[in-house]
């Protein structure tokens, strides 16, 4: 398998396995630093699949998926997998520094559930203190000794990220394409915290679930408050929500008006809440200390508007992908008192 | 003293019972059947009619509804304390 | 696709008034409905496009399909509420000595004079068997507690009971972790009792009544000397050294203080005391000789209540975190779905299983209010048995025991097994048995009823009208964190 580490010769970036002319890696597409991991392909491109320097990384374990979730940024294609354990073990192989968290994602890891475990053991065992974050729709996890046998493996460096959409069945099911998904992930939810394992929940700020995030935030600290966190979402144009953009997208105060309402319910019942990608100009700054700088670097861009405002350099920026839709940033002009713009 | 008048098709002896022994240590009632549509409550002075009225629909509403949800309540409270394995089966035989 | 839906309905309790309907569901979460949207509900009209028929599904008030799941989360979540049955008995008090230097006029515990000799304490045997006996309590952490009369009377007993009890906690399998808590009337504290305390870790538990004039009255020294001035000094020393974290005050409300409410809350907040535990007069010992003396009607004691609440929500807007603690207890119930153990207000009723008393002789108790009975009349209701005769399983398992806790639950008894307050309230069959003769009186009748019921509806009005800052204030009592942790500001800009 054509994997190779990035290695500094001379002061440019070299793949170590083979030779390359430093052509390909003149600095077009994504930059590459020392110890990334890239894919050669045939045609000559190489494809960056672990950055040593970024804040997260994922192993990509299937494209297979037991959901239809209308804004999957990685719609199945229902093509066959390829190899991506052994990508995923080859990578692990490749890494010098052990990362602070390694994600494992898909499609759902949990449909190929041998796989899944030989990778969260595999990383377990040659980074112990790496945390490995399996993003997961939860609903195999309704199955207790599939919950017993991951946490066994995974120890308590494992964290398990689950969307949950809606405070009822009519409104995550119809999200996530699957009758009955609700119950399974709550389902789910209960059985990994039977089992001690940590668990981020997560929400997508779109239309709906917008319309029903205060209700949402209710029944989190009511029915599941034993989560770890609270990741709510911006919406990021790719995938399957290019189609349906303008039925998804959420209009601004609304999402602002319930965004408050919800950090509100968490900070109040002691869950700690984060809002990752979406740019401070469209979140109220009173909910600016809960923002992360979350997109990564790759992917992100600030428009020109963007250079007459104050708070720049603590704003995550939008997503790139925004500027074919003409996604509108407002520059903050006047810098506000007792601004707090990082998790204290 | 006044009297209230009941029609039984629309609200059941227990609910105007149970109504009348609420209120049973303040304010001294009688329950009388007229015949199979009619009942009539003594009320002493001091009892609004209305308010009394209110007492037995309430109390309607809560034998209604319990009639409906008393084997699921009882059901959550037994899963509560002895958990089993296999309450999708109970439930389908409680239905 | 039609409009109504045949949809479930899903356990719950309910009241109407002006016009809305309050319904809590089985676990214990409330909800508000207009009226016509409540004759919907319950008549299975509510169309399923409605946003109140998504409020009520989110809130498991109704379910369309899955109704096992919902039994499943329902039963979660009652777990959850009930948590402290699986603790069982917590709470041990230890009634070190009888003997007293106060005569407080309202003595729950009926105390005895100060020279009435050492035959009123508990000796050193009885303590050692009630310490063994506590530490096979199933929980993992038991509070002890030192009461009397006044303990510090025999202050060498309450260090006995502290060092006996770390060395045969040590000697356990899985050591237990052990709270003390010394409930004193401050009026003798000596440096080494404070050291004592301090080194230890153990919390205090008094009692303040009121500025000068009416803590005086109500608890004057045996000697006749006015019992506040020390009590001030005591109490500053031991919030100097141990935190006001460490001090706890309780407040008897009498007629004396009834409409005085805010001048003691003034008086605690001024000696250092960072919350306050209003408690209505306990009708034993001293209390049933003067009953009508020391009365107050349910109503008189309900507007005082929301008056002092006013002003305690008042000093918190001013930024002082002063929470009252009956309040919290029950935004708590409300509020969130953790277990709130709290012997004198639960159902099952703590009586035995959640809390217990043992008398100088070894007697043992449900309740500190059974052995009141006990004194006053003769009465050997609530008498578990004796530490030196009887095994832990015939103290705790007994027949007698259950069959009271089977009386004391609200849920099967009648009108509270409808109260649309029952998740939030509790028995008090010691209390019922003194007042009304049966540890099962008609509810309703009851003043314990009226005040309680009084004081849900003052607390649902509070939180339906609360602004933002007030609900961040009643989580701030809640979760005991200050309001900057709570509240999300707004950032104004420049």
């Amino acid at each position: 398998m054509p994997l190779a580490r990035i290695q500094l010769r001379d002061g440019h970036p070299k793949a170590l396995q083979s030779e390359i002319p430093s052509l390909l890696l003149d600095g077009s597409g994504v930059p590459v630093s020392e110890h990334d991991v890239v894919l050669l392909e045939p045609d000559g491109r190489a494809i960056v699949l672990y950055q040593a320097e970024a804040k997260s990384n994922a192993l990509f374990l299937t494209s297979r998926c037991n959901a239809r979730c209308i804004m999957c940024p990685q719609p199945s294609q229902g093509e066959a997998d390829g190899a991506p354990l052994e990508m995923a073990l080859r990578i692990l192989d490749l890494i010098t520094t052990p990362p602070l968290a390694l994600g494992i994602t898909g499609g759902e890891p949990t449909v190929r559930w041998k796989d899944l475990c030989v990778v969260v053991g595999r990383i377990r065992e040659k980074f112990p203190e790496t945390n490995i974050e399996v993003l997961s729709n939860g609903m195999r996890f309704r199955d207790y000794a599939l919950v017993r046998e991951l946490a066994e493996i995974g120890g308590d460096r494992l964290v398990i990220g689950v969307p949950l959409y809606g405070a009822c069945d009519s409104v995550h099911d119809e999200i996530v394409g699957v009758p009955g998904a609700f119950w399974a992930t709550l389902d789910g939810l209960c059985n990994l915290e039977r089992a001690g394992v940590y668990v981020e929940l997560r929400n997508v700020l779109q239309q709906t679930t917008v319309r029903d995030l205060p209700d949402w935030a209710e029944f989190v600290a009511r029915y599941i408050p034993f989560i770890g966190h609270v990741a709510l979402m911006g919406l990021e144009p790719t995938g399957q929500v290019n189609f349906r953009l303008e039925e998804l997208a959420p209009a601004f105060d609304a999402r602002s008006t319930v965004l408050t309402s919800a950090i509100r319910t968490f900070r109040r019942a002691g869950i700690p809440a984060r809002i990752f990608n979406l740019p401070l100009c469209q979140i109220p700054s009173s909910l600016w200390s809960f923002a992360e700088q979350s997109i990564s670097e790759w992917k992100r861009s600030y428009p020109e508007e963007c250079v007459q405002c104050s708070v720049r350099d603590k704003c995550g920026g939008i997503f790139a992908s925004w500027s074919s839709f003409g996604e509108q940033v407002s520059p903050i002009l006047l810098l506000p008192e007792n601004l707090q713009c990082h998790p204290c | 003293m006044k009297t209230i008048e009941f029609d039984l098709f629309a609200y059941s002896i227990q609910a105007i019972r149970r109504a009348c022994h609420e209120v049973s240590d303040s304010v001294s009632l009688e329950i009388n059947v007229i015949d199979e549509r009619r009942a009539v409550v003594s009320v002493a002075d001091g009892m609004i009619p209305d308010r009394f009225r209110g007492a037995v629909l309430d109390h309607q509403i809560r034998l209604d509804t319990e009639a409906q949800f008393r084997t699921v309540r009882e059901l959550i409270l037994a899963q509560a304390f002895a958990p089993c394995d296999n309450l999708a089966e109970i439930v389908e035989r409680c239905q | 696709m039609p409009i109504t839906s045949p949809y479930q309905l899903l356990p719950f309790r309910f009241e109407r008034e002006n016009g809305r309907a309050l319904l809590v569901n089985e676990a214990g979460q409330y909800h508000l409905l207009a009226e016509e949207v409540f004759d919907d509900y319950v008549s299975k009209r509510l169309p399923r496009t409605s946003p109140q028929y998504r409020e009520l599904k989110s809130r498991f008030f109704l379910v369309d399909f899955h109704l096992t799941s919902a039994i499943e989360h329902l039963a979660n979540a009652y777990r959850t509420k009930k948590r402290f049955l699986w603790d069982f008995t917590t709470l041990h008090m230890l009634v070190i000595t009888r003997r007293c230097n106060q005569s407080c006029t309202y003595c729950h515990a009926s105390s005895a004079a100060e020279d009435a000799g050492p035959v009123l304490d508990m000796s050193v045997e009885t303590l050692h068997c009630c310490i063994e006996s506590i530490l096979r309590s199933p929980s993992k952490a038991l509070k002890i507690e030192f009461q009397g009369g006044e303990p510090t009377l025999r202050f060498d007993l309450v260090e006995e009971a502290v060092r006996y009890a770390g060395e045969a906690n040590a000697k356990l399998d899985i050591p237990k972790s052990l709270e003390f808590v010394l409930c004193t009337n401050l009026v003798v504290f000596t440096p080494r009792m404070l050291d004592f305390v301090a080194r230890h870790g153990i919390h205090l538990s008094t009692s303040l009544d009121g500025p000068e004039e009416i803590h005086d009255a109500q608890r004057p020294s045996r000697s006749g000397c006015s019992s506040h001035a020390r009590f001030k000094e005591n109490l500053g020393i031991a919030v100097a050294r141990l935190g006001p974290g460490r001090v706890g005050a309780l407040l008897t409300i009498t007629p004396r203080n009834l409409h005085r409410l805010r001048d003691v809350v003034d008086e605690y907040v001024a000696l250092g005391l960072h919350s306050i535990f209003l408690r209505p007069l306990n009708p034993f010992g001293r209390a049933s000789e003067g009953m009508s003396d020391l009365g107050y009607t349910t109503e008189a004691f309900a507007e005082a209540y929301s008056d002092v609440l006013d002003y305690i929500i008042s000093l918190n807007r001013q930024g002082m975190h002063f929470p009252e603690v009956y309040t919290t207890l029950l935004l708590s119930r409300i509020l969130t779905p953790f277990s709130t153990g709290f012997v004198d207000l639960q159902s099952p009723a703590g009586v035995g299983i959640g809390g217990v008393i043992y008398d100088t002789t070894g007697d043992v108790f449900v309740s500190d209010e059974g052995r009141m009975l006990f004194y006053a009349t003769g009465d050997r209701e609530f008498l578990m048995g004796n530490i030196h005769r009887s095994s832990w399983m015939e103290l705790f398992g007994s027949q007698r025991l259950r069959d009271l806790i089977a009386k004391s639950t609200l849920e099967s008894s009648p009108t509270c097994a409808w109260c649309v307050f029952q998740s939030y309230c509790g028995s008090d069959p010691v209390r019922a048995y003194q007042l009304h003769g049966t540890v099962t009186p008609f509810v309703p009748a009851t003043e314990f009823c009226k005040r309680q019921k009084t004081i849900f509806r003052d607390i649902f009005r509070r939180l339906e009208d609360a602004d933002e800052k007030l609900l961040d204030i009643f989580w701030s009592w809640v979760t005991a964190r200050d309001l900057h942790e709570i509240a999300v500001l707004d950032v104004t800009l420049a």
